[in-house]
């Protein structure tokens, strides 16, 4: 192991020239060959740079006095509180930085003292992630990496670590289910079920080196990074102000911060409705709750019977490809019409809904006619096989009349 | 009606010796015995070639040659045309059993030695017939540019590139530069509807005439004969009607399907298999080692499956040479290993 570390890095490209830190410390124990080992695919290393270019010190000097040598820049293993500053040596320098990746953002440190991972550690509580925590020390990968810790889909799992620690979250008066109702959320679903790397990770919301959850005045304006038609609808609607007023989140409030599920029409009315959390069963809000539900009802529905219909004309072999076009404009105009619902009027429901049904009625009307197709189809067969018998038959005849001459 | 008819008759006649070709087919006769049923896969042979033409001009009318066209014409066609489904599923039907019946035809032959003295070039022009079907359906799959048609074709056109020498050559041309494009599309078009044709029907006019000229073989050493015409004829023509009506079910049940547009920058649908009769030389290629010895066995495989078929084309050559009470035995083992080998790798192939 010790040896395989030393030839691992030795191997690398760059600092040929002999490297005390190297060759010390892969033979000091198994701990210190493993880190040496790691280093040899960190990215760091990759780009030529050393042990000294972080730690300091002079790795050309044999003797571990001079080479760990405080006079020569050594500064060993920074303490949680500097990690900032001593990966920032670099990481803050755009001129520096440019150097190896000149589109790298240099505000890491800068975006770290604004999160709360950095305010706490400034008021002294060191229980908290550095950058380390999350990009583990001598093998860090670029964030593009699959397998670095802060690839998009590796990313709920590193902050799993300590997000998903009941004990550590305690101590800081935090849930520590966020992550598990996040990985049982549309978003989770979508990124670690289906793979889909464009789904939002815990970072897409809380940021990354600036990590804070994003508060009352910014929710709605996080989730519309991606759901701008839903936010726009919101902001524009009669819920909008009372709701500022109130300090709801214009977001969470329905639909939660973390255990996103996907939005049926349920929520607008009946047992399960949100709505009913607020207003009375009476009001006129419920009655606009109950217009908006039976617009996306209706449309559901003519979606499916539209898809069976399809499906069973496809089960006879018939051919759809038109239909299924109708019928994917029938589920555009259903999802645009589920955005429209955050407008809270029954009206824009009803327009885009309307598409939507019309839509799906075009497709149902085309599998409709292809079944009956397919019977034409049956029937043509059938009087033609008669025609055929019949001919067949008569030649029968033919032949047995001219055999039983010979 | 008539005496117009007699006048026709008796003019033509006067020019082409009309009476002397009436009195030949009404002389020639066709033996009776327990394997008559075969000599009727020839004629449904030359039916379904017939129906392949009917059908392939009406398809003719709106298919349209190319990369942005070839898919969307072929949809219109079963989707818009007035009985546009009908005619490709009826040509797509229609040239599979037209395979079919060719393999049946061949191996039926084979195993009655009707193909020995005089008939030996009968039975070499049956075997050009059959590879020139299966050009055809090699040719005919990728028109339709759909996903299945497309990998097919890039699959069963790099077996040629593996040819030893001239393979890489070969594959440029068949492709029409490296890789299946609209120029693969085109010259596939090409052959399929022009050179093919062109060479099938003359090649079908020399063994027709092969057949009328020599007659039916009778290996059996038939005791009772029928007319060829009018009884034999007829008889056909019932057999005709019924596989014509068993084509037009299988299009109304069992429609083509179309699929996806060919997309060459997508990956390959898993399970990627070409048609039925070029299965079996498939799975053999797909379970030869990479190597053997020195050789790749792509090329080993190719060389056993090009053999194979010379054996089988050359069957009328090697079989007089063989001693007179072993013959039949031994082109009967031959017939049935190879059908045997056929059908196993067949099924596997398809089963895998």
């Amino acid at each position: 192991m010790k040896l395989l570390a030393a030839l691992l890095l030795a191997a690398a490209p760059a600092a040929r020239a002999a490297d005390s830190c190297v060759s010390c410390h892969a033979a000091l124990d198994e701990r210190n060959a493993a880190v040496i080992g790691s280093f040899a695919r960190d990215i760091h290393r990759e780009k030529g740079l050393s042990c000294a270019a972080c730690h300091g010190g002079d790795p050309t000097k044999e003797d571990m006095a001079e080479a760990m040598d405080p006079a020569k820049g050594f500064a060993g293993k920074p303490e949680p509180a500097q990690m900032s500053q001593f990966c920032g040596k670099c990481h803050s320098d755009p001129k520096y930085m440019r150097r190896y990746n000149p589109s790298l953002p240099t505000d890491q440190a800068a975006k770290y003292a604004t999160s709360n991972h950095g305010l706490r550690l400034k008021a002294g509580d060191t229980d908290v992630a550095t950058c380390a925590s999350c990009h583990p020390a001598h093998s860090i990968r670029p964030p593009k990496d699959p397998t670095s810790s802060v690839y998009v889909k590796n990313v709920p799992d590193t902050c799993a670590r300590c997000h998903a620690d009941s004990k550590k979250m305690a101590a800081h008066k935090l849930p520590a289910t966020v992550v598990a109702e996040y990985k049982d959320s549309v978003h989770g679903k979508a990124l670690l079920g289906r793979g889909d790397t464009a789904a939002p990770a815990c970072n897409t919301c809380h940021g990354n080196h600036g990590a804070a959850p994003p508060g009352v005045a910014g929710i709605g304006q996080v989730c519309g990074m991606c759901h701008v038609n839903n936010m726009e609808f919101f902001k524009n609607s009669p819920m909008s102000k009372p709701w500022a007023k109130a300090g709801f989140h214009a977001c969470a409030t329905c639909h939660t911060a973390h255990a996103v599920q996907k939005p049926t029409s349920a929520l607008l009315a009946g047992d399960a409705a949100l709505c009913a959390r607020c207003h009375a069963s009476s009001s006129k809000p419920r009655a606009v709750a109950a217009a908006l539900k039976a617009e996306l009802d209706t449309g559901e529905s003519s979606y499916r019977a539209a898809e069976a219909a399809i499906a069973q004309a496809e089960e006879k072999g018939m051919d759809m490809a038109d239909a299924r076009d109708a019928l994917d404009g029938a589920r555009t105009s259903m999802y645009q019409a589920r955005t429209a619902v955050h407008t809270f009027s029954p009206e824009a429901v009803a327009k885009v809904a309307g598409e939507g049904k019309a839509a799906s009625g075009k497709a149902l009307q085309a599998a409709q006619d292809a079944v009956k197709d397919f019977r034409d189809r049956r029937v043509g067969l059938g009087l033609s096989t008669f025609v055929i018998a019949f001919l067949a038959g008569a030649l029968y005849l033919k032949v047995r009349d001219l055999e039983s001459g010979e | 009606m008539n005496g117009l008819l007699c006048s026709a008759f008796g003019w033509l006649d006067e020019r082409f010796d009309v009476k002397g070709l009436v009195e030949f087919a009404s002389h020639k006769r066709v033996p009776i015995h327990r394997g008559s049923v075969f000599y009727y896969a020839g004629g449904v042979c030359a039916f379904l070639f017939l129906l392949q033409v009917a059908s392939g001009i009406l398809l003719l009318m709106y298919y349209r040659v190319g990369t942005d066209a070839s898919y969307e014409s072929v949809r219109y066609i079963i989707t818009k045309v007035p009985f546009g489904w009908l005619m490709r599923s009826v040509h797509s039907w229609g040239a599979n059993l037209m395979v079919l019946f060719v393999f049946i035809h061949m191996l039926s032959v084979l195993f009655m030695k009707a193909y020995r003295k005089p008939r030996e070039l009968t039975w070499v022009t049956g075997c050009a017939l059959m590879g020139l079907a299966m050009a055809f359906g090699f040719s005919g799959y990728l028109l339709p540019w759909n996903e299945l048609a497309y990998f097919a074709t890039k699959v069963g056109t790099d077996i040629i590139g593996q040819v030893p020498l001239v393979g890489h050559f070969l594959l440029k041309i068949v492709r029409g530069g490296e890789e299946v494009t609209g120029a693969t599309l085109s010259r596939f078009f090409g052959l399929h509807v022009a050179i093919l044709p062109a060479l099938l029907t003359s090649l079908m006019g020399v063994h027709l005439l092969f057949v009328q000229v020599q007659g039916m073989a009778d290996t059996d050493k038939a005791k009772k004969t029928m007319p060829f015409f009018p009884n034999f004829i007829l008889r056909d023509a019932i057999l005709w009607l019924l596989v014509l009506n068993a084509v037009c079910a299988l299009a109304v049940f069992l429609p083509w399907e179309l699929g996806k547009k060919a997309d060459a920058l997508a990956s390959a649908p898993a399970g990627i298999k070409p048609e039925w009769y070029f299965l079996a030389q498939y799975q053999f290629l797909k379970i030869l080692p990479g190597k053997i010895g020195p050789v790749s066995g792509e090329l080993v495989g190719i060389g056993v499956v090009s053999l194979a078929g010379l054996l089988f084309v050359a069957v009328p050559f090697w079989d007089r040479v063989l001693p007179e009470e072993r013959r039949d035995r031994a082109v009967n083992l031959f017939g049935w290993v190879s059908l045997a080998v056929l059908a196993a790798m067949t099924v596997w192939g398809h089963l895998s």
